[in-house]
């Protein structure tokens, strides 16, 4: 039995982990949405669901979540969600949305209802000004109720008015919160370290296995080990708050639009600055 | 889900008034005295069908007082009883012209209407008339009943269609009029529509009423808000206080919590759909099953609405989409024929929109 600590989070399909005292994200998709089960299974383990594909629109879905927190993927179907909207506001949902062209619109629909959007980190922005008009409505948008992530969370890093956040946080990588389960039973960070091979080990390893593995070990003193590699990373103006995130998997991963965006990002949070020093009342 | 439910109720397409903006078809047709129960029972059914905590029934027509006094309380009465076991809560709304507001109304209004009546004023007046009073006939009739009404005890409130002539006469006239001439407390500006066969009213140029719209914003809040001004009011409780309703042109989708009923029990959208543009609605409570009605595809036009004008190209990107959704549909259909297009007053909108959080921001440094 892995017997993960109680404060790690897996992700996980149901039925896995079944006797293990860790939290849980539980991933639905189209072949099992039995979240009644599920819930029973896991009870106060439980977390959070996590829907990998829109199968969270079928008829009458949302109103057997009632109070979960549930992570939805803004897909192509995503405005059909305001059919299911007072289902919904009965519940705790963040989008996900992929930087793509609809971004914003999508951005602008959930928000909207009141919900919370996370940009999809794991896939390449399709160009950076689709990113930067996303800051911008986060920024600017005096409508704005709602966090946007990364830029929310990122932001108070930036301003160093809060809590310091990498993109490893509001990612959900962080070695000491967040493990994942394949549907193969492979153990690794997230869904994109497995999709690329890597992995801790598996469902038939311990937890004194897995956090003795080279992945795990390098994973969790990720900064030093990019210094040690000397890594490109390191020179970068970002990372403090990417701190080799957006490479760590692929290193030809294309993070320009991202390292652009941030850079409108700390300029808006300069000035912000300035303001505010130079009318100090305000 | 449990929460509110809004339903116009629509009794009598009869009116008293003869005027030549008005979008409704007016006709005698009107519910009968001995069909009440049988009209209430079908509400109760949609009303348990929506799983509503809360009712709210917005009494108009036509005009309801063209039923009598007597009637009307009957069809409360009825209603009370209907709805007096099933744990939802009535909330009861009246809107009417008040020309034949008596004494008779009286104990109907503080009973059932908490003492409170919304009526219609335009300035100038350039459209509502009778078949006995012109326009200033209509005024003058007018405020004598809002003077009996309130000496009476009750509040009047006020819906005001804006005109051509109140752009030329400007802001400060038209807010003067409502706060110092009229006397009343709540006055809310809704933007005016042509009917189906009707060339009235006149389109007010969207410029001028944008202008217009800015101007008496300013004015009202250099008077420190005396009136509770809408939308303004609203507006700003949404944006800076996070509390109440905006007018439902401005909600996500009126089709979520509102319908209407005509007389002899057809549902609609709302009054400006269910007598009009017949095409458009949804069933025949009474006819068909309740369900059949609220799944029909007339509905999910209205339903589909918000979701298909986030790919208009200006909605989509548009700032202000958290508050609009693309406004009114009948404001669409009326001016394009097209009810998937923007509410013709975005240009207006978008200029309201902007003062007000314009000043709201202002505020928010002046208040450091």
């Amino acid at each position: 039995m892995l017997n993960l600590p109680k404060n790690i989070k897996a992700s996980i399909l149901p039925g896995q982990l079944l006797d293990d005292n860790c939290g849980v994200s539980i991933r639905l998709n189209q072949n099992n949405l039995d979240v009644e089960t599920a819930a029973a299974d896991y009870q106060s383990r439980l977390f959070n669901f996590e829907f990998e594909d829109d199968s969270y629109l079928e008829p009458g879905l949302i109103d057997k979540l009632e109070r979960r927190r549930i992570k939805l993927t803004a897909g192509d179907r995503i405005f059909e969600i305001g059919r299911r909207i007072g289902s919904l506001r009965n519940t705790s949902p963040v989008f996900t949305a992929v930087a793509d062209e609809g971004l914003l619109k999508k951005i602008n629909f959930i928000c909207g209802f009141g919900f919370q959007v996370h940009i999809d980190m794991d896939v390449p922005p399709a160009s950076v000004e689709i990113l930067t008009a996303a800051l911008d409505f986060y920024l600017h948008n005096p409508l704005l109720r709602t966090p946007i992530e990364p830029f929310h969370s990122l932001l108070k890093t930036v301003a160093r008015t809060g809590p310091k956040f990498t993109l490893w946080d509001t990612e959900y990588e962080k070695t000491t919160a967040n493990i994942y389960v394949s549907d193969g039973g492979a153990v690794s960070l997230s869904a994109r370290w497995h999709n690329n091979g890597l992995n801790y080990g598996s469902l038939e390893n311990s937890w004194a296995d897995i956090d003795t593995s080279p992945l795990y070990k390098r994973l969790s003193s990720i900064a030093a080990a990019l210094f040690r590699e000397k890594s490109a990373c390191i020179f970068c103006r970002h990372m403090d708050i990417c701190c080799g995130f957006l490479k760590a998997v692929d290193k030809a991963w294309p993070c320009d639009p991202w390292v652009e965006t941030f850079d409108k990002m700390r300029a808006a949070v300069k000035s912000a600055q300035t303001i505010l020093k130079n009318n100090p009342g305000e | 889900m449990r929460g509110d439910f809004s339903i116009v109720l629509i009794p009598t397409f009869a009116c008293n008034g003869a005027c030549s903006h008005c979008f409704e078809k007016i006709s005698p047709q009107s519910v009968n005295r001995e069909e009440w129960p049988e009209y209430f029972s079908r509400i109760k059914e949609l009303a348990n069908y929506k799983k509503v905590d809360k009712l709210l029934l917005y009494w108009q027509g036509g005009e309801v007082m063209m039923m009598g006094a007597r009637a009307i309380r009957k069809a409360l009465e009825v209603c009370a009883d209907t709805f007096s076991d099933d744990g939802i809560a009535l909330e009861h709304h009246l809107q009417t012209n008040l020309l034949l507001y008596d004494r008779k109304w009286r104990e109907i209004i503080a009973r059932y209407f908490r003492g409170n009546i919304s009526s219609s004023l335009d300035y100038p007046n350039l459209y509502r008339v009778t078949a006995g009073l012109d326009c200033a006939g209509y005024v003058d009739a007018w405020f004598e009943k809002k003077k009996q009404a309130e000496a009476d005890g009750f509040v009047v409130n006020i819906i005001t269609l804006p005109n051509v002539s109140t752009l030329e006469l400007g802001a400060v006239e038209f807010y003067s009029y409502f706060k110092d001439r009229v006397g009343v407390s709540n006055v809310q500006i809704n933007f005016p529509f042509p009917g189906l066969d009707s060339e009235k009213p006149e389109p007010l140029k969207l410029d001028r009423f944008a202008d217009f719209m800015e101007e008496l914003y300013q004015v009202w809040v250099d008077s420190d808000r005396y009136l509770n001004l809408n939308p303004f009011y609203a507006l700003e409780n949404r944006l800076y206080g996070n509390t109440g309703r905006l007018p439902c042109c401005w909600s996500y989708n009126c089709a979520d919590y509102l319908v209407a009923v005509s007389p002899d029990g057809d549902i609609g959208q709302c009054d400006c759909w269910v007598a009009t543009h017949t095409d458009y609605n949804f069933g025949l409570l009474g006819r068909q099953p309740i369900d059949e009605i609220f799944t029909s595809p007339e509905r999910g036009r209205f339903l589909n609405r918000p979701a298909t004008m986030i790919n208009d190209p200006d909605c989509g990107q548009c700032p202000y989409w958290m508050i609009c959704f693309g406004g009114c549909p009948i404001r669409a259909l009326s001016f394009t024929g097209d009810l998937y297009s923007k509410d013709y007053y975005c240009p207006v909108y978008k200029r309201i929109f902007a003062a007000v959080i314009e000043c709201g921001q202002k505020g928010d440094r002046e208040n450091g």
